[in-house]
């Protein structure tokens, strides 16, 4: 099988039928929600493991080395995204944001998803606008860091922000 | 033309992005829309004027910090949290506890914020709880109602917990016509309450005194209509004069005179008494037949016909004062004034000085007598002097209740003045209370004596006695829906009887000779499926179901 061979596998799986993937995923998430649920503070642990899978993908973009892996590196945070889409799942319990500040968050965590999708399937094309591509999704991954680090700070650790909010 | 990108400009533009973010963050959170942007969600219309407080619901101690590293400092942040929301809802016992059980299951405490999501917007309903967190605990968890939900059958046999009646003799033997004004339909006697839940039973007075009050009052009683409160025991004076007893005068006696020592005022002389085993070697003694008796039994008998005699004595020098003194020692605790004054019941001074006279005409001199060591003058017994008619008089003249004498076996009777006679009230409230210094054997005389089926009131005709060591409670269950598991609004599903209101009940109670037979879950699933009404867990099930309140507090101050 040559390089070619896989490459067209590889877009079989994550391009044309990423949607369905996609639906897998949810249907993991939704399947292991109350698993997840049981614990005592789901809330708590899911919010720390999507902190660490988000910061674990930051930081393997700032430590990157020239040329190496890239297709490899997107598949492993791919495949990262479908637990960190269960934890997201029931750290929300099943609600949709409604506040301003979770649901730029929430928005930012689609567009980094989404921009890590797609720049798997440029790198597959072997698409010229790959690296420009990369950097718009580093962004939206750095952006959600620190959105994800000030949603944490300010919501659980519910009295700093009610203490900011006396205080204001 | 590298696919890869390289690691400095990456980190650029991470830091970038990170500066620009806080910047914006940053700005917006001290903007004067700071609150709005930060607050994750608006508060429901209840709680909406708190939108600008947030500590009144948050802690904003310092476990909110060190919350976020551990499930232990989240569980204590929760408990203040769960403080600050019961401040204003305290309805409910253990609130926080599973079911309001404490303790209850392997997870211990539920903090109010596991169930009830705010900040979901003004509309939102804080009651919605998901099926799957009641499936959290509830691991035999089935699909839906529809699928794999237990049958109802435990209804018929719960619902009737303190009051027995018989619904299939009421309508086939008491009311096997319809023509019987009133009783055509389950209506006659039930009425939806005034929230719209439970069905309620009309009371006494409205639906089952026509036929019961009389019953109460005594007419039917066999052996009088009064409850005997105190009475002298038929002693075999002769047989203890033969061996040399003393007992100065006793009451002859008499075909009628056969009633064992009165339980009530049994109960009253033992109050005062360090231990309350003088009876013990009474028991299984035939007093009116003592010429077998042994020396020590022979004794016994003495011992207690003194008892008696000392008591009657203070109770026609003290009265009423000296009953609340004994009841109070034999309750080990203060009663309520109102407690005191039902179990007294107005008790004459006159009625006991003639009665205790009438029974030992020299009581005052045997007792100093007694006292002092000298010999007791008088005649063994004497025969007292039993006018039939005047007994029937006696009984007859407090026809509406109220305390009489009855020479034809020396007692003092109390007759129950209709249905919920505080005399008898509080006196079976006081026989079954866990709060006495009665033995169990004493105890289970004052239930028997009180609370049987030949037993003037009839009390246990209809209400049923208390798990032991548990108060007596008086009313059915269904005046206390808010603390069942299950909850069933009456009102609602009265559109969808084919027979309206009045005769449609039978719908869903299906009247057997054995009773009700248990609901059928398909009946509700003809409505309470998967596309019809909802199904789910709390249409029917409510978390919040404390225990049942302790309703003893009428016995302390």
């Amino acid at each position: 099988m040559n390089g070619r061979a896989v490459a067209t596998n590889r877009e079989w799986v994550f391009g044309r039928y990423f949607p369905f993937v996609f639906a897998l995923a949810m249907t993991l998430t939704v399947a292991s929600a109350k698993w997840l649920q049981a614990h005592q503070a789901p809330r708590v642990l899911t919010g720390w493991l999507l902190f660490l899978g988000c910061g674990s993908q930051a930081l393997t973009w700032w430590f990157a080395a020239h040329g190496r892996g890239l297709a490899r590196r997107l598949d492993v945070h791919l495949l990262l995204a479908l637990p960190m889409l269960a934890c997201l799942v029931v750290h929300v319990d099943f609600h949709a944001p409604a506040g301003t500040l979770d649901m730029v968050l929430t928005a930012a965590l689609a567009l980094a998803l989404v921009s890590l999708s797609v720049g798997r399937v440029l790198v597959l094309r072997h698409s010229p606008f790959v690296q420009a591509w990369l950097r718009f999704h580093i962004a939206c991954l750095y952006s959600l860091c620190t959105l994800g680090l000030a949603h944490g700070v300010l919501i659980h650790a519910h009295g700093v922000l009610a203490a900011w909010a006396v205080r204001s | 033309m590298s696919r890869e990108l390289e690691a400095p400009r990456a980190r650029r533009i991470a830091l970038w992005s990170v500066g620009a973010t806080t910047l914006v963050l940053t700005a917006s959170l001290l903007g004067p829309s700071g609150k709005e942007l930060a607050m994750p969600g608006e508060l429901r219309s209840v709680h909406a004027p708190l939108s600008q407080e947030c500590e009144r619901c948050h802690s904003t101690g310092g476990s909110a910090i060190r919350s976020i590293f551990s499930d232990h400092a989240e569980s204590e942040l929760g408990h203040r949290q769960d403080a600050k929301c019961v401040v204003c809802h305290e309805n409910w016992t253990a609130p926080e506890s599973a079911h309001g059980i404490e303790d209850y299951g392997p997870s211990g405490h539920f903090h109010c914020a596991r169930c009830h999501h705010e900040h979901q917007g003004r509309d939102s309903n804080l009651l919605e709880v998901a099926d799957a967190s009641c499936q959290t605990c509830h691991q035999e968890s089935f699909a839906s109602f529809e699928h794999g939900h237990p049958e109802i059958d435990s209804w018929s046999s719960n619902i009737f917990g303190r009051i027995q009646f018989d619904h299939h003799r009421h309508a086939t033997q008491h009311f096997p016509s319809s023509d019987v004004t009133g009783f055509e339909s389950c209506s006659a006697c039930h009425v939806v309450a005034s929230d719209g839940a439970a069905m309620e039973t009309l009371s006494f007075a409205e639906s089952c005194a026509v036929c019961h009050e009389e019953e109460i009052r005594g007419s039917k009683q066999v052996d009088g209509a009064g409850l005997v409160v105190f009475g002298l025991p038929a002693l075999d004076v002769l047989s203890l004069e033969d061996a040399g007893i003393e007992l100065g005068t006793w009451p002859a006696d008499s075909e009628f005179g056969e009633a064992p020592l009165a339980p009530i005022m049994a109960s009253l002389m033992v109050a005062e008494m360090e231990e309350s085993s003088w009876r013990a070697p009474l028991r299984g003694l035939d007093l009116l037949d003592l010429q077998d008796a042994t020396e020590d039994e022979l004794r016994a008998v003495e011992d207690v016909a003194w008892r008696i005699k000392r008591f009657t004595a203070d109770l026609m020098r003290e009265g009423q004062a000296g009953l609340v003194r004994r009841l109070r020692a034999l309750t080990k605790e203060d009663l309520a004034s109102e407690m005191e004054a039902d179990l007294c019941a107005s008790l004459s001074s006159e009625l006991v000085s003639e009665a205790v006279l009438s029974w030992f005409p020299n009581l005052n001199d045997e007792l100093a007598a007694r006292a002092a060591e000298e010999p007791i003058d008088g005649p063994a017994f004497f025969e007292g002097e039993v006018d039939l008619a005047l007994e029937g008089e006696l009984e007859a003249w407090v026809d509406r209740g109220g305390w009489y004498r009855q020479n034809l076996d020396w007692s003092i009777r109390y007759r129950p003045e209709g249905h919920a006679d505080p005399f008898l009230r509080a006196w079976i409230e006081l026989a079954f209370s866990p709060h006495t210094q009665l033995d169990e054997s004493e105890q289970d005389a004052l239930q028997e004596h009180l609370f049987s089926s030949g037993t003037a009131g009839v009390c246990a005709k209809c209400h049923v006695a208390p798990e032991p060591g548990r108060p007596f409670l008086w009313e059915s269950l269904g005046s206390e829906p808010e603390t069942t598991l299950t909850r069933f609004r009456h009102e609602t599903h009265f559109p969808m009887l084919a027979g309206g209101v009045a005769q449609g009940c039978s719908e869903c109670h299906q009247l057997e000779p054995q009773g009700f037979q248990p609901h059928q879950r398909a009946t509700c699933l003809d409505c309470h499926g998967e596309t019809a009404a909802s199904a789910k867990c709390t249409t029917c099930h409510q978390y919040h179901a404390g225990p049942v309140r302790d309703r003893s507090l009428r016995w302390s101050k």
